[in-house]
């Protein structure tokens, strides 16, 4: 299956917006159980590595991987948006 | 299958997730970009999950479009959700940065509020201290001058009899010269003893602010001569010569406080004459310039006044001082005499007369006091019965018997002023207090009252209110005589209802003028040139008295010894034929069963002049 150019974009963005993330992630900690949401995002980042790489090799293994990241990235993120409006915690 | 359920949970959690971000409206820490943020977010993954799904499903292949578009959107939702996250940090640091300044600032506003608020309490402390201070000042002020009321009040009282005394016996001629010498050693020493009083207390008045100037008209020219007399014969007793010199286009008449003025020059002249031991003292009066409206009619001239000496002169360091109060000059035979006050008067006085005082002297070569006064300009010769020192000798003929009321508990001060009325020729009853002066008010009234203030049982306030309130009582005059130095005496005793008011110790002028004032009497002098001269505002009741033959004279002074009131009623008849006033004023005695006047009457109309 080759390559298509939408998956090859939404990988080099969430790459770039991971280093992002990362490199800001002192500033970012402070905010209220970011990491879960971070850990979405790294989830999901890794579900588009996954669909990139299914074009090379293990496609349908690779698949399968991708969707269970972006089942569990929706999940992560839901999981963090009910701890988030339940804490009502603040910024520390 | 696998896949389609992964897809499925996808979405649910994506629906989840958005429902429950709707559900929760109030989220305290989420602001509301950021909610729309991760709603778009939300929004955007449960499309995509959804395009996933409905692809899965077959239900429709077209698609694909919509999810790559939405695909990559996701990551740039998430990029722009992370960078919100980041400013809402961002936006949070500085409201925290601001709470820890606001806190920091009022943490400085509360210290200050402290520190002032103690501030306050200390200046509120010491404001208590200084009202306290203030209050004892005032009290420790009153108290003085209670002090200086009473001792004023009780020094005058007995030099009022000393001086009035002293004066009175000169009048007799039986007293031989040298007698009359020491009876001038007395009433100067009164008068002396009287100047330290005055000085003392006029000292105070100037402290405590109450020295005003009470301007009155003055012949300048005759007031300088007067003191001239008097400085020239205690120069010329220690071999000075006295040298006045001023020009002839010195006004005559001034309006200013003649007392003030009087006091500074004689304060100056005496001490040149005590400190200067041989050379001469001069007493210079110019006034220059031209005359100059002080306000709307009364034109007003600044004059200057020099006294210049050839005494031992004044040290740079006693210059210094000189007018100070209790400082007295270290040279001359003078020293240690005195109150130290005199030169501290005359400054104040020379103020008060609008002018000022300035000394230059040299040590070994002299003193020169310039003085100045600002007054008022007279146009002729004002008519102020202040500056006449002639002495009264007897009523004038034809005056109307006036009974005459002296309340006064202090014996002596009543004998004497009884005695000086009597002997020009008025009636005089005496009462010792305020109560009895009411009794006798009420029994005859008098037509004039000597009141004194001071007295025991009821003083002279409160019988003046209440012979005013009698049938009467407001035709009396009253005139309080008090030994208070203070002008609020004397507007309490006018208040009371008095008509007017004399300080002790008084002179025999004093007492004659205010009689005359409120009166109307008329005198006859001791002064020959100015026998009929008389200070009236009646002169029609100035005539030369007709002698009586004296056996008509000798009969009626019988009569009267033996109280025949018959005898004397059928004498009258003859005196009218030479004398009708003398007859009014005999028939007026007999209906007042007054024999003692009568006899006095005789008695004066017996020497075919007035004694």
């Amino acid at each position: 299956m080759p390559i298509q150019e939408n998956e090859g974009v939404m990988l080099l963005l969430g790459i770039g917006l991971l280093i992002f993330v990362l490199g800001n992630y002192r500033r970012l900690v402070r905010f209220p159980y970011v990491n879960i949401l971070v850990t979405g995002f790294v989830i999901l980042t890794a579900g588009w590595l996954l669909t990139v790489l299914e074009s090379f090799f293990w496609g349908d293994v690779l698949n399968l991987l991708e969707h269970m990241c972006y089942a569990a990235s929706g999940i992560v993120t839901a999981v963090w948006l009910w701890l988030f409006t339940r804490q009502n915690k603040g910024i520390r | 299958m696998l896949i389609a359920a992964l897809d499925f949970i996808s979405l649910f959690a994506a629906a989840a997730s958005l429902v429950l971000l709707f559900i929760k409206r109030k989220i305290k820490p989420l602001r509301k970009g950021i909610k729309t943020l991760l709603a778009g977010l939300l929004f955007f993954t449960f499309i995509y999950n959804l395009c996933l799904f409905l692809e899965w499903a077959g239900i429709s292949s077209g698609l694909d479009t919509l999810e790559d578009y939405v695909g990559a959107l996701i990551p740039m939702w998430w990029a722009i959700l992370f960078y919100g996250i980041l400013q809402e940090i961002a936006g949070h640091d500085i409201r925290q940065r601001e709470n820890k300044y606001r806190e920091k600032l009022e943490e400085l506003v509360e210290d200050r509020t402290a520190e002032l608020q103690k501030e306050i309490a200390e200046r509120k402390k010491i404001g208590d201290a200084l009202r306290q201070a203030k209050e004892s000042a005032e009290t420790a002020n009153l108290a003085k001058s209670r002090f200086l009321s009473s001792m004023s009040h009780e020094l005058r009282t007995p030099l009022n009899a000393i001086l009035g005394f002293s004066r009175l016996m000169t009048r007799d001629p039986a007293i031989p010269a040298h007698q009359q010498e020491n009876l001038g050693i007395i009433n100067r020493s009164g008068e002396h003893l009287l100047m330290l009083i005055n000085d003392v207390l006029d000292m105070s008045k100037i402290e405590a602010g109450r020295m005003v100037l009470k301007p009155g008209n003055v012949d300048l020219h005759r007031t300088l001569s007067s003191i001239e007399e008097m400085i020239r014969s205690r120069a010329e007793g220690k071999g000075l010569t006295f040298t006045v010199d001023y020009s002839g286009d010195l006004n005559r008449y001034i309006k200013t406080d003649a007392r003030m003025l009087r006091q500074v020059l004689i304060n100056l002249l005496g001490n040149a004459v005590k400190f200067t031991k041989e050379g001469n003292i001069t007493l210079r009066v110019k006034a220059p310039g031209t005359v100059s409206p002080a306000h709307e009619e009364q034109p007003a001239r600044t004059i200057f006044f020099q006294v210049e000496d050839t005494g031992p002169g004044l040290s740079s360091r006693e210059l210094e001082t000189v007018f100070d109060p209790f400082v007295q000059g270290a040279k001359g035979p003078g020293n240690g005499e005195g109150t130290g006050l005199g030169l501290a008067i005359s400054k104040q006085f020379a103020r008060l007369m609008g002018g000022d005082i300035s000394v230059e002297s040299r040590v070994g070569e002299g003193t020169v006091f310039t003085f100045s006064i600002r007054a008022q300009i007279l146009p002729a010769e004002p008519e102020d019965p202040g500056q006449s020192h002639r002495r009264v000798a007897a009523l004038a003929t034809g005056t109307p018997i006036f009974r005459i009321l002296i309340v006064e508990d202090n014996q002596s001060n009543r004998t004497l002023l009884r005695q000086l009325l009597q002997l020009v020729g008025f009636k005089v009853e005496e009462a010792v207090n305020g109560a009895n002066a009411v009794q006798s008010f009420k029994t005859r009234p008098p037509h004039f009252i000597w009141m004194d203030i001071h007295m025991p049982v009821m003083d002279g306030y409160e019988a003046t209110r209440q012979i005013r309130d009698l049938p009467g009582g407001r035709d009396v005059k009253i005139i309080a005589l008090t030994a208070s130095a203070f002008l609020i005496d004397r507007q309490k005793a006018m208040d009371a209802g008095c008509d007017d008011y004399v300080r002790k110790p008084f002179t025999e002028e004093e007492i004659f003028e205010v009689m005359a004032r409120h009166l109307e009497v008329s005198y006859i002098y001791d002064d020959t040139r100015d026998r009929t001269k008389t200070r009236t505002t009646r002169p029609d009741r100035e005539s030369k008295p007709v002698p009586l033959p004296e056996g008509l004279r000798a009969e009626l002074y019988k009569a009267a010894e033996n109280l025949d009131v018959q005898h004397i009623k059928s004498l009258v008849q003859d005196v009218g034929r030479h004398d009708e006033e003398l007859a009014r004023v005999i028939c007026a005695a007999i209906e007042d069963l007054d024999f003692e006047e009568l006899l006095l009457i005789l008695d004066r109309r017996g020497q075919g002049a007035p004694p």
